[in-house]
């Protein structure tokens, strides 16, 4: 009994230990790129990354209203309230094309993310 | 604007209409107080307003990923009421101890109601109140929202009246079935947010059933919205959402055999 909880113990500490270092690992330099929402319009519309590196997307919320950055390609999905700004992690991603939206105001904000291969240059 | 409102009104509330239908109709043979409807639902309601209130600060908690921790407590916290809620019904169904195992089961469906209003509302309060702020709420804002809020309920409503129509053992099952279903989904997305913030490793998906059923349809958004179909599951996501469905069903089965041997 006692040794089951000793490793009870040991289990959850190695846990926390795994999951500080996971966001320690998370928060050390790893690309950010920018994209921001003006009348509900992303800019860029078209941002390119390379492919297989895992990067920090900083949305920022210029409009005074809240949008919501969905990606049914990237499983991602936050809301970004208005004057705010929020971080999503994407990649690595294989080449291709991703498109996103902001579900709020599906039709006019619209953008894509292009994944290419290095020697194919990368731009921001 | 129209049909976008239904859609985004109708994911939120399908979301939390399912799981209150199926806890109405577990419950409904073992008189179980509807007051946790009462009390369940407005301050799920409170708590959403809250929320969509305070989401800008919220986000920037513990670096940016703020957002996502709460929204996975929700989750997680939702799951555990959920497997309280099984044990409850399955002690109802032995009759024993019906007086407590009735408050309990009161008060997690209290629990389970209010959390899940306060993760869909949040975000439908934060849909409306933009157009509220921006003067851009429009008439067919409202009736979008009205008519995807009323589809929601129906859903919820044709799901209680299918499973209470059936014989209850059946339906106990079923239903039973179905919230197993719900709650591994429920783990899922919650996966899906640890993820998108980099405490899961984001691996390369497990396969992509996007061409049979493609997550932007109609159907694959209300399959996500009920039971988390995610047509691109890593496998991170996929050992948690097996996990969570064994657990739930592994105590679903444990109190039901249990049931078997005191009769």
């Amino acid at each position: 009994m006692c040794k089951t909880l000793v490793d009870l113990k040991m289990c959850k500490l190695l846990l926390v230990t795994l999951l500080w270092a996971i966001s320690v690992a998370t928060f050390a330099a790893k690309p950010v790129y920018e994209i921001e929402i003006r009348n509900h319009l992303f800019y860029p519309s078209s941002l390119t990354i390379p492919e297989g590196v895992k990067v920090k997307l900083m949305i920022i919320n210029r409009d005074p209203t809240p949008e919501e950055f969905e990606s049914y390609e990237l499983n991602r999905e936050k809301v970004i309230v208005g004057n705010g700004k929020g971080i999503i992690f994407i990649g690595p991603l294989k080449a291709g094309r991703y498109p996103f939206f902001g579900e709020f105001n599906p039709k006019t904000a619209q953008g894509e993310i292009l994944v290419v291969k290095e020697d194919e240059g990368v731009s921001q | 604007m129209f049909l976008n409102s239904v859609v985004i009104i109708l994911r939120e509330v399908l979301e939390a209409s399912i799981i209150v239908s199926l806890l109405l109709a577990l419950s409904f043979r073992f008189r179980v107080s509807k007051r946790w409807l009462v009390f369940g639902i407005p301050s799920g309601a409170l708590t959403a307003v809250l929320y969509g209130i305070y989401v800008g600060e919220i986000s920037n908690w513990w670096e940016g990923i703020g957002q996502e921790v709460v929204n996975v407590g929700l989750h997680g916290l939702i799951y555990i009421f959920l497997l309280v809620a099984v044990v409850a019904l399955r002690k109802l169904q032995q009759q024993q101890d019906a007086v407590f195992w009735n408050k309990v089961a009161s008060l997690s469906m209290i629990a389970i109601a209010a959390l899940s209003f306060a993760r869909e509302g949040g975000e439908m309060y934060l849909y409306i109140a933009g157009f509220v702020q921006s003067h851009q709420l429009q008439s067919m804002l409202v009736m979008g929202t009205f008519l995807g809020a009323a589809i929601g309920f129906s859903v919820g409503a044709l799901l209680y009246i299918v499973l209470t129509q059936l014989k209850f053992r059946c339906a106990f099952d079923i239903g039973l079935v179905l919230l197993a279903l719900v709650s591994a989904g429920m783990c899922l997305q919650g996966a899906q947010l640890l993820t998108q913030v980099d405490i899961l490793p984001m691996q390369a998906a497990l396969w992509n059933s996007d061409q049979f059923l493609p997550e932007h349809s109609l159907l694959g958004q209300l399959l996500y919205a009920t039971l988390g179909y995610e047509s691109t599951p890593t496998p991170a996501e996929a050992i948690i959402y097996l996990l969570a469905l064994f657990t739930f069903s592994g105590v679903n089965v444990f109190y039901a055999y249990r049931t078997h041997r005191f009769r």
